[in-house]
């Protein structure tokens, strides 16, 4: 068993490698030729953007001096040595490493996106157990409006979400800030409600019609055939089976609160990933976003393995050894 | 014919007079009266849609399960001394599990798959924090103690391990266990045999007995007649919410006094396939030879691999009825798949009236498909939920729906229903309807009335030898030998993936050669002597 399980254990981490070392080749790629096939000059992005008056001379050393009178694939193959090494080289519009950059911007998008994501599975999960056990006419009542509010929270896009919340709660009621100061937990709460309610309602139904199903399953029966109470019921039996398919498409979430982040920081005035990589697309500062882009996509590797840690925990019958034999 | 017991003249464990359950304004439980003492056995039957369920749930103030809120009033309902008319949520969660534990039917679905089996043992002395788990042994020795009476070798195993890894008759022994662990004086029983097959539900219904021989009192909920005859003491039949018959076991079964008694019983699959036999023809339809099937065990390497179907030898001819019996993982199905040419043998091959059929590419089956359907077994999982039954066989090719609801005796009403609204006899029907849209010369029946109970498993026998008599010839794959006897020429019984014993139906009823077949028809014999005592 421990001979085997090591082996294991060291395929799967060669495997989650192999997998992280894919998934940045082919972003760095993929944006690499977005950004030089969309057209423009990024060598406009070191003389201070499109439009510069820069003489020939200016222009050629610039080229020079960052590799850009090379032939485009040389390019593309020294910016992948870039990012393979973790070297990911100068911003041509800010003359800064992009890893000082990555480092400023990383942790304002990181703690964002996880109390977004944070707050959105406390609604889902408030949601969820309140329309699942509502009792009586009118307990019944309002999980039907929960349900509704479900559906609609899913749908709302951040930018007019964003913008709602901005025009009550900053303007009219003043009880929280509408553009960001560092270090003020007030300055979150906005861009993170904004975030986490279209999330919370995507997660609130998946997790509701699980819970339901779960409930109504022949082994919560038996569970109250024993005595147990519906609190009981729901923490030992119910919740868990009812929170695993959302569980699995946390991954995928997070990934959305990404390209929404990039949204609720221009939106909201927070510095950010998103703000850095929008300002660095206009500009065509390619290793900057290729720099930012793989930075996701890495958070993306990460927290698919998370996702993975945590399905083990919750369901046992995934994990080797404990396997179905088929009966047939 | 009383059953004597020395404990009749005690108060009964449970006593209930008029109970009365409605779902808003349908009554389905309409004045009910029930006894069970200590160490009895009452068994209740009935059709389905009698209110069987309804009324074991009852029993532990469960009835609104599954949505629909229940108005429960009854002028006696006692539980072990208790008075329960009236008893709140709150009380009845003292009761439940310790005076009065449930087994339902589907031991798979009623054990939380996501914990061990110790966890769903032990949760009954987690939720009793009083008196009965007080004072005695610590829950471990408790929990094995309840595994080792519910018979399954190895508890501490058995314990830690959840109920995926263990098979149906174990799950059914854990499910079991973890109803008697508190030790309560009342157990009810919701179809606890039905999903089992013939032997494993034997070797349950024995533990069943011995419960009822060591003092509990059992309330057995079933629609199979088979179980009652092997454990009851007495029997209650149940018809539309009351009672319509009552009395000791010998004497309901052998001398029913009212209709719906003398249906069930006539509706069991007795007796012999009733002649003129329909003319079979000599040429064959489908043949294998030497059919062999092995699959890999997750996990084993390349060198572990269990032979499913292990050098078996098939024929069927034109208009003939052939059953292949067996217990479970004895091959039937593997063998089946291979008949339809789903799957392919790794030795050995199935030709289709003399022509090749497994070693042909599927593209050049295709045309021929039609010649052979299959009826599985989850007839509802088979159907698009969203379709109706007219479009159903639409799109099964038939060019009249109405006119293929007719022939399985289904009015034209039920073009317009979905599949999830039909009774489980109706959607078998059906089923059957959809395999013959196209007019094949063979149908495969995958455990076609396992599921049903015993009235509506006539009905279906009865018109699968309406279709044989037309000139389809069957294949019936069945673990129930009295089901093959009724409708079968000949006969295959597998085991371990071998044909253990081949011949006319009536023949290895009647001289059975071979150990497993014995076993078998020991299982099959409905309304026998008792088996349990």
């Amino acid at each position: 068993m421990s001979g085997s399980g090591v082996r294991a254990a060291a395929g799967w981490v060669l495997r989650t490698l192999g997998r992280a070392l894919t998934v940045v080749v082919v972003t760095a790629t993929v944006v690499f030729l977005a950004l030089r096939l969309a057209g423009g000059d990024p060598v406009e992005a070191v003389l201070g953007g499109p439009g510069s008056q820069a003489g020939p001379e200016a222009v050629a050393a610039a080229r020079a001096q960052y590799g850009l009178d090379l032939p485009l694939w040389q390019q593309y193959l020294v910016q992948l040595r870039n990012v393979l090494t973790l070297d990911l080289g100068d911003s041509y519009a800010r003359r800064v490493p992009v890893s000082d950059l990555l480092t400023a911007q990383l942790p304002a998008t990181a703690v964002l996106a996880l109390t977004s994501l944070a707050l959105a599975w406390v609604i889902a999960l408030a949601v969820a157990v309140l329309a699942t056990t509502a009792r009586g006419r009118l307990g019944r009542a309002a999980a039907r409006v929960l349900r509704g509010g479900e559906l609609v929270a899913s749908v709302l896009p951040h930018f007019w979400l964003g913008a709602v919340l901005i025009v009550v709660f900053a303007s009219t009621l003043h009880w929280f800030p509408a553009t960001s100061t560092p270090g003020s937990p007030a300055s979150l709460v906005l861009p993170t409600v904004t975030l986490a309610v279209p999330l919370a309602g995507f997660l609130g139904q998946l997790v509701r019609d699980s819970l339901e199903e779960a409930e109504s399953a022949p082994f919560a029966t038996t569970a109250r055939a024993r005595g147990a109470s519906p609190t009981r019921v729901l923490g030992r039996h119910t919740l868990r089976h009812a929170v695993l398919p959302a569980v699995s498409l946390s991954g995928w979430a997070f990934g959305s609160l990404l390209s929404g982040a990039v949204v609720v920081e221009v939106l909201f005035g927070r510095p950010g990933l998103g703000r850095l990589l929008v300002d660095a697309t206009l500009v065509r500062d390619v290793p900057v976003v290729v720099g930012a882009v793989v930075v996701v996509a890495l958070a993306y590797v990460v927290l698919t393995v998370v996702v993975e840690a945590l399905e083990l925990a919750l369901d046992p019958r995934r994990r080797a050894g404990d396997a179905l034999v088929a009966a047939a | 014919m009383l059953t004597p017991a020395p404990v009749r003249d005690a108060e009964p464990v449970l006593a209930v007079a008029d109970l009365r359950v409605s779902f808003r304004s349908l009554e389905v439980l309409r004045g009910l009266d029930l006894r069970v003492h200590a160490g009895e056995c009452l068994a209740v039957v009935g059709p389905s849609g009698a209110g069987k369920s309804v009324l074991a749930r009852s029993l532990l103030g469960l009835a609104g399960e599954g949505g629909a809120p229940a108005r429960v009033a009854a002028a006696t309902l006692r539980i072990a001394g208790r008075d329960l008319r009236g008893a709140r949520e709150r009380d009845w969660r003292r009761v439940r599990g310790r005076h009065v534990g449930l087994v339902l039917q589907d031991a798979l679905g009623s054990l939380d798959p996501l914990r061990t089996v110790h966890a769903e043992v032990a949760e009954t002395l987690h939720t009793s924090g009083r008196p009965a788990a007080r004072g005695s042994a610590p829950v471990g020795e408790r929990v094995r103690d309840a595994l080792a009476r519910a018979g399954l070798p190895e508890p501490d195993v058995v314990a830690r391990q959840r109920p995926g890894a263990l098979s149906g008759g174990m799950r059914q022994r854990a499910l079991i266990a973890s109803a008697i662990v508190a030790e309560p004086p009342l157990l009810v029983l919701d179809e606890p045999t039905t999903a089992l097959d013939a032997t494993v539900a034997a070797d349950v219904l024995a533990l069943l007995g011995r419960l009822r021989d060591a003092g509990t009192a059992l309330l057995l909920v079933t629609h199979d007649l088979g179980a009652v005859a092997r454990i009851a003491d007495r029997v209650v039949v149940l018809a539309d919410g009351r009672a319509v018959e009552e009395g000791p076991t010998a004497r309901v079964l052998t001398e029913p006094h009212h209709a719906v008694t003398r249906g069930l019983l006539a509706a069991l699959p007795r007796g012999p396939k009733p002649p003129p036999a329909p003319v079979i023809g000599t040429d064959v339809l489908l043949a294998g030879h030497g059919l062999r099937r092995t699959y890999p065990l997750p996990g084993r390497g390349p060198r572990g691999a269990r032979t499913a179907v292990d050098g078996v030898a098939v024929t069927v001819r034109r208009g003939e009825a052939l059953g292949i019996v067996g217990e479970s993982g004895s091959g039937k199905s593997t063998l089946t798949r291979l008949l339809l040419a789903a799957e392919r043998p790794d030795e050995g091959t199935v030709e289709l009236d003399r022509a090749p059929w497994s070693d042909l590419p599927e593209a050049r089956r295709r045309a021929r498909r039609a010649r052979i359907r299959l009826v599985p077994q989850d007839v509802l999982a088979s159907m698009d939920p969203r379709r109706d039954v007219r479009r159903i066989l639409r799109d099964a090719g038939a060019s009249n729906p109405v006119a293929l609801l007719a022939r399985v005796h289904l009015g034209p009403e039920v073009a317009d229903r979905m599949p999830r609204s039909l009774s489980g006899g109706q959607r078998q029907r059906v089923a059957i309807a959809r395999a013959l849209a196209a007019d094949p010369e063979l149908l495969v029946l995958d455990e076609p009335v396992s599921a049903l109970d015993v009235a509506v498993q006539a009905g279906i026998l009865d018109l699968l030898r309406e279709v044989q008599d037309a000139g389809t010839a069957l294949v019936l794959v069945s673990h129930d030998l009295a089901v093959v006897r009724r409708l079968c020429d000949r006969v295959l019984v597998l085991s371990e993936g071998r044909v253990v014993e081949e011949g006319a139906v009536e023949t290895v009823w009647a001289q059975p050669r071979s150990e497993v077949t014995r076993a078998l028809l020991a299982a099959a014999s409905p309304v026998g002597g008792r088996g349990g005592r």
